[in-house]
């Protein structure tokens, strides 16, 4: 009885702290909506958002095609990173471990700086193309691609899991001495090119791009939820979970694919988004002191999209015109945070 | 005659690219019934090794194993998972898991896609909470569990995982003289009263003597099984362990050091 009692309050505890973060979800949304270089009355916002286009044309067009999907695509880029680093520490059973550990970002930042920096090689023609948003894209989703695929190739011979781990840190290693090389002689006009695509950004999608991004976001996702179970017992250890019956397999090769959906499209679409990935499993599990994927899971998205949500509003300094680079406040946050852990809590914990 | 297990002709080892490097071989040994059984041998000898072949987390290199007569290699990994259950020596990474859902995930095999448990699922685990008598630590986190009390929560869990065969590699290592003879009296206990089969690798000499119905002794070239009894008359303890400064006292089956 009293054991019954005990496990259902943990439940309804867990329930309690979903709804309170779910709530603040929609509170950091609608407030991130509100906020911009423009200032909206609050009134006009609700109203746009309602549909009402009988508003003021202006806001109903910044808050419909510029604000709202740059909230969308925060949110998609919070939970993704966040969901990506989870499974990667997990899987690695390494609490270092972050999205980008199997060389995703470092293959789109070559993508795009092959692109960008290489461009001196090439004519007008294709370097118009090359700076236009898709170009980018494309660029950073094949060099993102390649990159996976010659990790997952090496991964496929390697046994041990750890390896999978160093093999990614190399590659990354070996594309940013590349990029480095182009970089050394690129024209100070094609570095800065560059650099603002390293910055990331949230803001530059239009509706047909975030219907792209939400298809495979929720492919990814999908692939995530058949992860759940397996991923728990592997927190006994790889050896506990064989003699479980979990084919750890097939398990790696899964989390690896979904990682690399969510967390390509997302390189994709908004450049290399630093520390959400690492920080937000840490928050979570802060939070709610449990390894249990079931309650992990959600919690770390939902905190990974208010996480986002929030350094968009800082990045955009609300009412002034300028705007900071997302990626450098997500680790003007994320690095404190990392390194209070480490000092806060002796034993980092999966 | 259901034999629990059978094991013709075994080599065990492990396999590199080039060649296969052989720990030991021409294993035979049957299982007709529930026993505590206990694997004695020198360090590095294979004991480990025979028991992670057993629970297929290693290949055999040659000869058969059967557990019900059905050979492993026709098993798949969830059905094995049903027939044999380990506890390894190796402490599991540190994580927030507490101790009920540590034994939970022992019934994983039989949930579902997404691991709801069922009423059974839950009766079961209540089972192995019980007889472990860990009830006062359940909702404690693993992290916060000394020794002795890690090793009931991992026999607990090898209980929920409900098999007729557990294996378990030293579980008494790190164990004050207390804990190791209570670890021993509830292997016993479950060997008798839950009809397990239940094979220990050991270097607790004077525990096995006391405890096991049968022994299983590895040596450099020979393997050699029989009742607890048997093996003390037939000298074969004396023949494993004695050496200038450990000798093997019969009428008493005392280890004397020297």
């Amino acid at each position: 009885m009293r054991e019954n009692t005990v496990l259902i309050l943990i439940k309804t505890n867990y329930t309690l702290y979903i709804i309170l973060l779910i709530i603040a979800l929609l509170l950091f949304s609608i407030l991130n909506i509100s906020l911009g270089s423009v200032n909206i009355p609050f009134k006009e916002v609700v109203q746009s958002l309602l549909g009402n286009e009988d508003m003021k044309q202006t806001s109903y067009y910044i808050i419909r095609d510029y604000r709202v999907p740059k909230a969308i695509t925060a949110m998609l880029v919070g939970s993704g990173l966040s969901v990506s680093g989870l499974l990667m520490q997990t899987l690695f059973r390494n609490p270092l471990a972050g999205p980008f550990v199997l060389g995703i970002s470092s293959g789109a930042s070559l993508g795009v700086a092959l692109l960008v920096l290489g461009t001196s090689f090439l004519g007008a023609n294709i370097a118009a193309i090359a700076f236009s948003n898709y170009g980018l894209a494309i660029a950073s989703s094949l060099g993102a691609f390649i990159v996976l695929l010659a990790v997952m190739i090496v991964a496929q011979k390697v046994r041990n899991t750890m390896s999978i781990l160093i093999i990614g840190l190399m590659f990354g290693s070996i594309t940013s001495a590349i990029i480095s090389v182009l970089a050394y002689f690129s024209s100070a006009e094609q570095l800065q090119q560059y650099l603002f695509w390293s910055f990331g950004s949230l803001g530059n999608l239009s509706w047909n791009e975030l219907i792209l991004f939400l298809i495979i976001y929720i492919l990814g996702m999908l692939l995530v939820v058949i992860l759940i179970k397996p991923l728990n017992t592997l927190l006994l250890g790889e050896n506990y979970a064989k003699s479980m019956g979990v084919n750890i397999k097939k398990t790696r090769n899964i989390t690896l694919i979904a990682t690399a959906l969510l967390t390509g499209i997302i390189t994709a679409f908004s450049g290399p988004i630093a520390f959400v990935g690492l920080a937000v499993p840490h928050i979570a599990k802060i939070l709610f002191k449990t390894s249990n994927h079931k309650i992990l899971l959600p919690v770390t998205l939902i905190i990974g999209a208010i996480v986002m949500l929030i350094s968009d509003i800082i990045a955009q300094i609300p009412n002034s015109e300028y705007t900071l680079p997302i990626n450098a406040i997500t680790s003007l946050f994320g690095a404190p945070l990392v390194i209070w852990l480490l000092i806060r809590k002796q034993k980092v914990i999966l | 005659m259901n034999k629990i297990l059978k094991i013709e002709n075994l080599s065990i080892g492990y396999v590199t690219k080039k060649n296969q490097n052989v720990i030991a071989s021409n294993i035979h040994v049957t299982v007709n019934e529930p026993k505590l059984i206990c694997l004695l041998g020198k360090n590095g000898i294979g004991k480990s090794t025979l028991l992670r072949t057993l629970s297929k987390m290693q290949l055999v290199l040659k000869g058969k194993i059967y557990i019900e007569n059905k050979e492993i290699k026709d098993y798949t990994s969830i059905q094995l998972a049903k027939k044999v259950s380990v506890v390894l020596t190796e402490r599991i990474p540190p994580n927030n898991l507490t101790v009920y859902e540590l034994i939970a995930l022992g019934r994983q095999m039989y949930t579902n896609w997404i691991g709801k448990m069922t009423i059974k699922d839950v009766l079961k685990i209540a089972k192995a909470i019980e007889v472990t008598k860990i009830d006062a630590i359940k909702n404690n986190k693993i992290e916060e569990l000394s020794d002795g009390q890690y090793q009931k929560v991992m026999i607990a869990r090898a209980l929920a995982q409900d098999t007729p065969i557990i294996l378990l590699d030293e579980p008494t290592a790190h164990l004050d003289i207390n804990n190791k003879v209570e670890i021993y009296k509830l292997l016993k206990e479950l060997s008798t009263k839950q009809n397990k089969t239940i094979l220990i690798s050991s270097h607790e000499l004077q525990l096995a003597i006391q405890f096991a119905d049968n022994l299983w002794l590895m040596s450099e070239n020979k393997f050699a099984s029989g009742d607890t009894k048997t093996i003390i008359e037939t000298n074969q303890l004396q023949d494993l362990f004695e050496t200038k400064s450990v000798t093997f006292d019969k009428k008493t089956k005392q280890f004397l050091y020297h």
